[in-house]
């Protein structure tokens, strides 16, 4: 009853006592709960070296190296991870209980304080963990760290137990502040546990399950990776010989050390303090750990001052009421990069917009393309507008009213949606699909003019205009018309005897067409023989080379097709003497005219001869003379001599059909005459044309086009054949006939074909009665 | 009788101290050849060297002797003092006999602008080693990592691949071999085309 009337009595105390020593204890844990919380997103790994003997100086000194490269950049080099190191290899005759010799080891600093009042970190030959060195940074090299580390010297056994610190149940006490602040135990060994004797891998299991129980993560390197030895170690870390999660391997020589060190720290480091997904130098539970803004990594993302910023003021947010689209302006434009195409032939068509604003996109804006197909004999201009670059508004049919109905409009051949950057933004062959490429075929009557328009709705920041139309650009579809010479050479360069001789290199420039589809070839002019010129010669064929057209599926060289282009220069065509070089033109009008009587002097002027017509020289002194349509009969061979004047030919002249039985039944016309030009209507010409300039170096002229002005596909469209020579200083090819669609591709505009008739009339001309005899002859010696 | 007896008494207890004695004997004659054979290190590794320890201690003492250097430069450079820091080391360097541990040097001071943000420093004085040392594997290797580092992956690869090239340096204390560098530049060129 004493007892519990006593107990009773001091209950309270009791009570209040307890809480106390409560609160003590509590107040003693929580500075280090405080402390353990104040670096989280620091990880700590010790290392321990296996410095047996059989590691060998090499071999620690690589190991050394290697781990000093983890201070290094691309090694962990981060202020986040600490290294500290142990080694190891098998110190015996411990005293685990005092810490003090044995006969031949002792642990760390001797008694008489005791093990618990150690440590002594600088190496100590006496301490089984020595060298060893506590925690420092890996963010560059500590100086203690690394001269600690280059004591680590080879010899001995091997001892796993003492490898994680431990004699039996003793933890060796100069690791403790190590040990404490460990995260992660790197255990690197090159062989098998072999001290003590008995039961050495069971011990060091033992010591490294205390570290586990710790908290602590083990991983294991095995050296070499022998099997025995990589079984043993997974035994060590884990219990279980053939678990190798926790273990790794490192080649014998160490090369890949620091590598797999770096990978495995980081690796745990990251376990162990995740970073955070939004800011990697943040550990995940940071309180800091939070979606940032995007716009704005200071603040959070769900504050309400994450705004984006306003694109066209980065200073304000979007949701600003200033943040208004600045003004802009797109200008389309289309232009075409041939003006004229020929049947066949192509032309491309590009496009563009710009945008005035050397800083703004445009809101996303449509885009299409509008095709206007123009009548021939109608003026496309008004759809250039005046000059206007473009037109707000539009539509087709407005811009069928600009050209008075005459045409079709189509819309839209292509259309699409973008937003143009500043300045220039070309529309690109993908966008515009078939709107890019234009290709003309015999659909297309020649003088027809095909006009594309590049419209843009919206095409400034605001609602309205709310279309804009570009100037049209237009192809007409033409043809290039061709000459042929047929049975004679093509010589340019050549002057009027008498006349002044030109030093410029006279050159003969043509051009081709390439048709292709089923046509599939390249036309253009030629001559049925040789071609010279003292400048160059393009475009132009020789020895027939056009005739009919040359394959495209053959290279396209004008070498294929110009095999009697006469040249002295290499590689060139043409370039065949100096500017003089080609000599005079033939006095054949003097030669003509010599002993020739007038036969009829011309006083009209104009001049029909048929049947009953007078043969011989016909001389028009003064005045120009017009030639009507005129038909030579056998035997009728009549000059038509008009040195001062110009001779209009205004309708075919033909000779009478044979058979003729002798050279003199062979008509023959001649018409000399300062200038010479050539009707519309006149389709034929059989007779020689010379154009020859007076005293006085005027005229020479020979036009196949007598109608004035600018030629169009309407005008001296019918092809022109003249079947004899031609001399002229100044040859006008003005024809437009010819070129034609399908099987006339190859059909010239006119035609110089000098026939057989020509030579065998001069022949007949040439030749006299009289006979030259020899009177005397003698013999002279050879020369050599 | 009692003669008899007390003969038998002694010859009994000479007996048990035979006994004891060889018991003695044995148990010491077991502790020795326990003590020897652990002092004979059963396992068979070989024991320190001297001439490894003397090796060990003279790398120890140039470890303080670089970090003594290393610890001066950064303290001069953390008072922006360039040049104290540059002429530090190049005392260190002019005094070195060998280019290896020159070249060293010059790394040691280019790591140590490099820690204190002057990336610039520490490529161009890379080029002062690479002027006095005709093997250029420490300067590819060195180089290589600050590439990398600095994410120029085009210029790592290239500096790998050198380092690659010049493995068979007696330069190379870290046993790191060809394949090893080309393996580090096919990385570098993954990363540069954005690949993983």
């Amino acid at each position: 009853m004493n007892i519990a009337k006593r107990f009773v009595t001091h209950m309270p105390m009791l009570v209040l006592g307890l809480l106390l020593l409560g609160s003590a204890w509590a107040l003693s844990q929580t500075p280090q709960t405080a402390s353990a919380q104040q670096t989280p997103s620091i990880c700590r790994a010790s290392i321990i070296i296996d410095r047996s003997g059989s590691v060998g100086y090499n071999g620690i000194e690589t190991l050394r190296n290697q781990i000093k490269r983890l201070f290094q950049p691309t090694g962990l080099y981060d202020s986040k991870i600490e290294l500290s190191f142990w080694s190891f290899s098998a110190g015996i005759g411990v005293n685990p209980s005092t810490g003090g010799t044995g006969l031949g080891g002792w642990i760390g600093v001797p008694p008489p304080t005791g093990p618990a009042a150690n440590p002594d970190p600088n190496y100590d030959n006496s301490n089984f963990n020595a060298p060893y060195h506590s925690f420092v940074t890996s963010r560059g090299e500590t100086t203690s760290f690394s001269a600690a580390l280059d004591t680590v010297t080879p010899g001995g056994n091997t001892n796993y137990q003492q490898a994680f610190g431990y004699e039996g149940n003793t933890r060796n006490p100069a690791l403790n502040g190590i040990i404490n602040a460990t995260d992660i135990i790197v255990f690197l060994t090159d062989g098998q546990p072999n001290t003590p004797i008995t039961n050495a891998r069971q011990l060091g299991r033992e010591a490294a399950q205390k570290h586990i129980d710790a908290g602590r993560q083990v991983i294991g390197g095995s050296i070499g990776a022998s099997a025995a030895q990589v079984r043993d170690i997974n035994y060590t870390v884990t219990g279980n010989e053939n678990n190798g999660n926790n273990t790794f391997t490192i080649s014998t020589n160490y090369n890949d050390l620091a590598a797999v060190l770096r990978a495995r720290i980081q690796a745990k480091c990251n376990e162990l303090n995740p970073p955070c997904q939004y800011d990697a130098t943040l550990p995940a539970d940071s309180p800091e750990c939070i979606p940032k803004c995007p716009f704005n990594p200071s603040i959070p993302n769900d504050s309400p001052l994450c705004q984006p910023p306003c694109p066209y003021n980065t200073t304000i947010p979007a949701n600003d009421p200033n943040c208004v689209k600045p003004p802009y302006s797109l200008t389309p434009t289309a232009t075409a990069n041939n003006t004229v195409v020929s049947s066949s032939d192509s032309a491309t068509v590009s496009y563009k917009v710009t945008n005035n604003s050397e800083t703004i996109s445009s809101n996303e804006a449509t885009w299409s393309i509008s095709r206007v197909v123009v009548d021939r004999g109608q003026s496309s201009d008004p759809l250039q507008f005046g000059g206007q670059p473009f037109r707000d508004e539009y539509n087709c049919d407005r811009l069928l009213d600009l050209i008075g109905d005459k045409g079709a409009c189509e819309a839209n051949i292509a259309t699409g949606k973008k937003v143009f950057g500043p300045r220039e933004t070309l529309l690109t062959q993908a966008e515009l699909g078939g709107a890019a490429t234009l290709v003309i075929d015999d659909r297309w009557q020649v003088g027809t003019k095909l006009c594309y328009v590049l419209s843009i709705d919206k095409p400034t920041e605001k609602d309205t205009p709310s279309s804009r139309y570009s100037q049209a650009a237009c192809v007409i579809v033409g043809k290039r018309p061709s000459v042929q010479v047929h049975g004679g050479d093509l010589s340019v360069g050549r002057y009027y005897r008498g006349s002044e001789a030109n030093d410029d290199l006279s050159s003969i420039h043509a051009s081709t067409t390439i048709k292709g589809g089923s046509i599939n070839r390249t036309f253009g002019s030629w001559a049925e023989y040789g071609v010279f010129a003292p400048g160059t010669v393009s475009g132009f064929g020789s020895g027939s080379g056009l005739a009919g057209g040359y394959p495209s599926t053959l290279a396209d060289t004008q070498g294929l097709w110009s095999k009697l282009t006469f040249a002295n220069t290499e590689g060139e065509f043409g370039r065949f003497t100096s500017g003089t070089g080609l000599g005079a033109i033939p006095d054949t009008a003097g030669a003509l005219l010599r002993g020739r009587t007038v036969a009829r002097e011309l006083t009209d002027n104009s001049l029909t001869i048929n049947g009953d017509a007078q043969v011989g020289l016909y001389r028009k002194s003064t005045g120009d003379l017009a030639i009507r349509p005129s038909t030579l009969e056998k035997r009728k061979t009549i000059i038509v001599h008009v040195p001062n004047g110009t001779v209009s030919i205004e309708g075919d002249i033909g000779y009478a059909n044979g058979p003729y039985g002798a050279l003199s039944e062979i008509p023959q016309l001649i018409i000399i005459a300062q200038n010479i030009t050539i009707g519309e209507e006149v389709t034929n010409i059989d007779g020689w044309l010379i154009a020859q300039p007076d005293g006085d170096g005027v005229g020479g002229s020979l036009s196949t086009c007598s109608t004035p002005g600018t030629l169009t596909s309407e005008i001296c469209n019918d092809p022109l054949r003249i079947n004899g020579p031609v001399m002229a200083k100044d040859l006008q090819l003005r024809r437009t006939g010819g070129a034609g669609s399908g099987g006339a591709s190859g059909d010239a505009a006119e035609v110089f074909n000098l026939r057989a008739d020509a030579y065998l009339w001069a022949y007949g001309e040439g030749r006299s009665a009289l006979r030259a005899e020899t009177t005397f002859s003698t013999e002279l010696p050879p020369r050599f | 009788m009692e003669n008899k007896q007390k003969k038998r008494f002694w010859s009994k207890k000479t007996s048990i101290f035979a006994v004891i004695l060889a018991t003695l004997i044995i148990a010491g004659i077991a502790a020795g050849v326990y003590y020897w054979t652990q002092l004979r290190q059963v396992g068979g590794e070989p024991t320190v060297k001297q001439e490894d320890v003397d090796k060990s201690a003279a790398a120890a003492q140039q470890s303080k002797s670089d970090g003594a250097l290393r610890d001066e430069a950064t303290t001069a450079l953390k008072s922006n003092n360039t040049a104290a820091a540059q002429k530090s080391y190049q005392t260190a360097i002019d005094s070195e006999k060998t280019v290896e541990r020159k070249t060293l040097l010059y790394i040691d001071l280019s790591g140590v602008y490099y820690a204190q943000g002057r990336s610039q420093e520490a490529f161009d004085v890379m080029k002062q080693a690479d002027a006095i040392n005709a093997d250029k594997f420490l300067i590819a290797d060195w180089l290589s990592r600050l590439y990398e580092d600095q994410q120029n992956y085009p210029k790592a690869a290239q500096y790998y691949k050198l380092a690659g090239e010049w493995a068979e340096s007696k330069q190379n204390k870290v046993a790191l071999d060809k394949a090893y560098y080309d393996e580090q530049a096919t990385r570098m060129t993954r990363l540069a085309e954005g690949k993983k």
